[in-house]
């Protein structure tokens, strides 16, 4: 039986794996993110139309070897991408050792379409990870006090209308900016954030 | 099943001499105009080294003749002669996945899976 990680253990092992790849609690992880993956020796496999034709966006093969990625998303180098890659980087660091061997194809076909439930587990946690491996509690925190400096932020702020976490919400497409994920990406980050 | 595959020296050093330039698959494959699904296939030996080396040669700023042109030069000709074959089933059961990020978390259907075996096969 697979049991869902709790939000903090997902971010120490995040924590931990930022650490492994050289990026300090309060840097900001390279917009190329792809590159951490390939220092580490992983081959990335762009495929034309992955996500077209099967609607997935990217997955590991070979024993956590190779990272096949739809190449249009890949290509894009858009936010999506970023949080795709970092989402698979939370698969490696995560789940590496719950890879299971098949012995045929039909075996592999079989596991795929019954385990959905572990299966969609592993997704939320690799998500939950990939947000945090994006923004740490300190850059996030850096960016908010970069936010406090805006002129019409300190009116805010001074006048006691809301609160920081309210305006944080507020400027949520700032920060996404600042951190290079979506607006959504961003959101969900700062709903945990405020806890 | 079987496929072609060449030597992969060419690659080899091509993926090297990026990642010292700490640019990744996608970053060089944009900065010098190259499909990044390709270039991907050269450095794994999948596709064949380019019979003109001029265009890696500057996106690496190689000056034509220098020593470092000459030894990529020569190991895209080395390359090409180590051709050797794979057996493409053999391969495939290495590759199947477990975990999918897909678009909405959607699960896959046994359509899909009969699909995604094809597209590994063809990597």
């Amino acid at each position: 039986m697979v049991v869902k990680r709790g939000r903090e253990e997902i971010k120490l092992l995040a924590m931990e794996a930022r650490r492994e790849l050289n990026i300090k609690d309060d840097e900001h992880v390279e917009f190329d993110v792809d590159l951490y993956l390939e220092v580490l020796g992983k081959v990335i496999i762009p495929v034309s139309e992955l996500r077209n034709d099967l609607e997935i966006d990217s997955f590991w093969t070979n024993g956590f070897q190779e990272l096949i990625i739809d190449k249009e998303c890949y290509e894009s180098s858009s936010f999506r991408s970023r949080f795709t890659i970092a989402h698979e980087i939370g698969h490696l660091f995560l789940h590496n050792r719950s890879q299971e061997s098949y012995t045929s194809i039909e075996q592999w076909q079989d596991l795929i379409l019954k385990n959905t439930n572990i299966r969609n587990i592993f997704e939320q946690e690799a998500n939950s990870f990939a947000s945090i491996f994006l923004i740490s509690d300190e850059c996030l925190l850096e960016e908010l006090n970069n936010l406090k400096e805006r002129e019409e932020v300190k009116v805010y702020l001074n006048n006691q209308v809301y609160t920081l976490e309210f305006i944080s919400m507020m400027y949520s497409h700032v920060l996404s900016e600042a951190f290079h994920v979506s607006q959504r990406a961003m959101e969900i980050r700062l709903e945990n954030y405020w806890k | 099943m079987t496929k072609e595959r060449y030597g992969l020296d060419f690659g080899n050093k091509i993926r090297d001499l990026r990642l010292e330039r700490k640019l990744s698959l996608r970053k060089f494959a944009s900065e010098s105009d190259m499909d990044s699904g390709n270039l991907s296939k050269i450095e794994r030996g999948v596709l064949p080294p380019p019979s003109s080396i001029d265009h890696y040669g500057k996106a690496f700023g190689f000056k034509k003749g220098s020593p470092e042109w000459t030894e990529l030069d020569d190991l895209a000709r080395s390359s090409l002669a180590a051709k050797s074959f794979i057996n493409v089933d053999a391969e495939v059961a290495k590759k199947l996945p477990q975990f999918f990020r897909t678009i909405d978390n959607k699960n896959l259907t046994s359509d899909k899976l009969e699909k995604l075996l094809e597209v590994l096969k063809e990597i």
